[in-house]
């Protein structure tokens, strides 16, 4: 009978008067550990308040209302009471509907606010100079490649123009 | 005027006793050389606000709390049925304040007995009431729960008729029942009608047998307030131009040319001219209040093309049912949601993925070698970080929005298959949203009691739909995109207008709903509202009279999901956790809003407005939905009985 800890019986006992019958055995470990976690913290951070007050870490109630007041309570959100709620409705909805930003078709935000927004931005090397001595050294068999190469490397002087006007853009 | 002057005294006398003042107890004796009452002597008590200022001293005994309960409750038990049926209704908030008085008087052990003592009472009616009653054992948890400070700041609406309305009070002033008294006085809103009045609220239940059935209800207004709250007018026609007159005017057109071609005969001989056709555009219509963009003049013509095409539902006519089941998905699936052409299928599942079915695609797809059978083209697509609650692709069909437990909502393009924009607003798990039948807006219902409008192209909420006392469970568009509703678990539906975002309509009847509101569905006129709870009734409200006109009781369990066939209405599908679609006929409804009296004389050619059940195969019904061409879209998960824990 004795050998179920006094904590999980505690908790069991929690359960029982919040009207739960049914739960995984694993719950209980969950909300004790839960429950440790919760007293830990705010007794850590208690005891620095006490400290702060030169009381030598004997922690007063005050210290642990302080502790829960400014860091465990911001953890468990409640929701908003009606009167704040109505203040904030009546703020939002005293603005008029905004005309739609487009006419047809999806209609999204700004781009700062989708997920369609690129999120990278290319970087480019400063365009090569054409060096006459290179062209010199083109072997004869190469000449056939010459022009396909000539239209490369304009094709990549126009794409780089291109990327670097993307990056003013971007800028 | 002597006895006047006494009686002042005498009760000066009693509260400088109470409030132990006696120094000035004995001077005041002295000087107008009267005596103390002593406790057997009584005063008429006169006024109310005499009795909160003498608060005798046995008010602050505990014991005085179950005495007057358990008188109370005795009373009623033995007071006549004509009556019981209505003073009953005054019990549950009674025990509640009882509860909480104890409570703020610091007397934990009491106020528990107290609640163990009488909680049998109302456990079958109010259990979720009572499992938070449960949690609140201490002041301080009484000032910061939510449910404790609403119920402390808010009076409950209660009707009684005039007889019972003395009646009780009688009893109370009789039996000097003090503290019910002064609860009453300060918690509960009673209004007094007279008995024809009530007759008109007594409207007869389908299949309802505890027909005298009330329950306390709290909306946060007084009755006052309701009634000029539902005596607005507000513009329920369809927006001029609709799609339904146009289909209208089409098919009244080609009716009449039919007759003319048939009356040209005999106008060839008789000369008379032929008649000109003109379109009758109901009075009702009304112009769009809020700036939308409008539809293409191509998917305009779209929807008229495929809703003249529609079969209409009737008695007679019942609509075919394509039934969409889902395998291997028990408590994955959240939501289901089928696009009105046919083409998408789309769910939110509880893993926080969301896939889309694309039903056109898989005919162009290759057969696969193996099966000789053509893959079906899905999606899968992540980006939530909690579960999806709800799902819904929009009418222009290019694309969906998610809501879900992380507080969020997204917009995801069927074309590009990834999300395109998120929707930052509530902080706590969203539980529904709808999209306007024309696109481009969007509502959501959450948690925190509100219900927010957004378009696609916002980055914060336009509107705040804040009035419901408890979270907002389901949210539904009005067709003429000027008005939403929105069903909460306070057992209330309300009604809100886009444009100034104020509430229109309360829907909160004591006898409606028992259960929070899960589901609603507008009839394609945008006369009617139904609306479907946890326990499976479901209640139909006429918007414009703002009033009940049936209540259908057929469901055992939660409903998840309902719809109107389209273009007249005559249909009601509704489909629930019990594994059954059940199809109602509103059209009957409609003739036969009915009160007490009629049904008693018409009893014996009562028609069934239940017009048919069809039971699906272990599957609870997730999503039901009218395609343009009425036929039902119905989809579930098939669930085995196999309880979790020994799912393989």
């Amino acid at each position: 009978m004795s050998s179920v800890p006094n904590d999980t019986r505690a908790i069991k006992d929690i359960l029982s008067s919040m009207d739960v019958q049914d739960y995984d055995p694993q719950v209980v470990l969950q909300l004790w550990e839960f429950v440790h976690n919760y007293a830990s913290e705010v007794l850590d951070r208690a005891s620095s308040y006490a400290k702060h007050a030169n009381r030598s870490e004997n922690i007063n109630e005050q210290d642990i209302k302080l502790a829960i007041k400014n860091h465990v309570e911001m953890n468990f959100q409640k929701i908003p009471p009606n009167p704040f709620l109505f203040k904030l409705a009546q703020e939002r909805n005293s603005l008029p509907l905004r005309i739609p930003r487009g006419k047809y078709g999806i209609i999204l935000p700004e781009d700062d606010n989708t997920t369609i927004k690129p999120n990278y931005s290319i970087i480019t090397k400063p365009p090569k100079k054409k060096k006459k001595s290179k062209k010199k050294r083109i072997n004869k068999t190469q000449t056939e490649n010459q022009p396909q190469q000539q239209q490369q490397q304009q094709q990549q002087n126009t794409l780089n123009n291109q990327n670097e006007m993307e990056i003013e853009k971007d800028n | 005027m002597l006895n006047l002057e006494k009686l002042i005294n005498y009760r000066v006398m009693k509260y400088l006793e109470n409030n132990q003042m006696y120094g000035t107890l004995n001077t005041f004796e002295n000087e107008t050389s009267l005596t103390r009452l002593t406790n057997n002597q009584r005063i008429e008590r006169y006024n109310l606000v005499e009795l909160i200022l003498f608060d005798p001293q046995k008010l602050l005994d505990p014991q005085f709390y179950f005495n007057s309960y358990q008188s109370l409750k005795n009373w009623i038990n033995t007071s006549l049925k004509l009556f019981q049926d209505e003073l009953r209704v005054l019990l549950y908030p009674i025990f509640l304040h009882c509860y909480f008085d104890l409570i703020e008087k610091q007397k934990n052990e009491r106020a528990l007995e107290f609640f163990h003592k009488f909680k049998h009472d109302h456990l079958e009616k109010f259990p979720t009431e009572l499992g938070l009653l449960q949690s609140i054992t201490t002041k301080r948890q009484m000032e910061t729960n939510n449910f404790a400070t609403t119920t402390r700041s808010k009076k409950f609406n209660i009707i009684l008729s005039s007889h019972s309305f003395e009646l009780y009070f009688t009893f109370l002033q009789e039996m000097e029942l003090d503290l019910l008294n002064k609860i009453t006085y300060k918690y509960l809103n009673i209004r007094v009608i007279s008995s024809n009045e009530l007759r008109r609220y007594k409207i007869v239940d389908d299949n309802d047998e505890t027909e005298g059935e009330k329950l306390a209800l709290m909306t946060g207004e007084t009755f006052e307030e309701i009634f000029s709250i539902n005596s607005q007018k507000i513009e329920w026609g369809l927006l001029k131009n609709c799609i339904e007159d146009r289909v209208n005017e089409k098919r009244e057109r080609e009716l009449f040319e039919k007759k003319e071609r048939i009356l040209a005969i005999t106008r060839k001989r008789k000369r008379t001219k032929a008649k000109q056709f003109v379109f009758q555009e109901p009075l009702n219509r009304t112009n769009s209040l809020i700036p939308a963009p409008k539809l293409t003049i191509q998917e305009n013509n779209r929807r008229i093309e495929e809703l003249s095409l529609s079969i209409d539902a009737g008695e007679n006519n019942l609509p075919s049912i394509c039934m969409f089941t889902l395998f291997n998905s028990q408590n994955k699936v959240n939501s289901v949601d089928i696009s009105k052409d046919s083409r998408y299928i789309t769910i939110g599942c509880s893993d926080s993925s969301v896939r889309y079915w694309d039903l056109t695609k898989q005919l162009e797809k290759k057969k696969s070698k193996k099966t000789n059978k053509k893959p079906d083209f899905s999606k899968v697509m992540h980006g939530h970080q909690g579960e999806v609650y709800s799902v819904k692709i929009s009418p222009l069909n290019h694309s969906f929005v998610s809501v879900s437990q992380d507080g969020t909502a997204r917009l995801w393009s069927f074309e590009t298959d990834h999300c395109l924009s998120i929707y930052n607003g509530h902080n706590f798990p969203i539980w529904d949203v709808d999209f306007s039948p024309f696109g481009y807006y969007f509502v959501t219902g959450s948690m925190d009691k509100t219900a927010m409008l957004w378009s696609t192209d916002s980055e914060r909420p336009h509107r705040l739909f804040v009035g419901h006392l408890s979270d907002v469970d389901c949210v539904k568009f009005h067709p003429n995109s000027n008005y939403v509703a929105t069903g909460s678990s306070d057992r209330t539906v309300r009604l809100w207008s886009l444009s100034d975002g104020k509430c229109v309509r309360i829907f909160a009847d004591m006898k409606g709903h028992k259960s929070g509101i899960t589901s609603l569905a507008f009839s394609p006129d945008g006369q009617l509202l139904a609306s479907g709870d946890e326990d499976g009734v479901i209640c139909l409200w006429d918007i414009g009279k703002s009033m009940r006109i049936r209540k259908f009781n057929s469901h055992d369990n939660y409903i998840t999901c309902m719809d109107f066939s389209v273009l007249n209405g005559n249909i009601l599908a509704s489909g629930s956790v019990d594994n059954t679609v059940k199809i109602w006929n509103v059209e009957l409804a409609r003739k036969n809003p009915i009160d007490i009296q009629r049904s008693k004389i018409l009893k014996h050619k009562f028609q069934n407005v239940l017009l048919k059940t069809f039971p699906t195969k272990n599957t609870p019904v997730l999503h039901l939905g009218f395609s343009m061409r009425n036929i039902l879209h119905a989809s579930g998960v098939m669930t085995s009985d196999i309880p979790n824990n020994q799912e393989f």
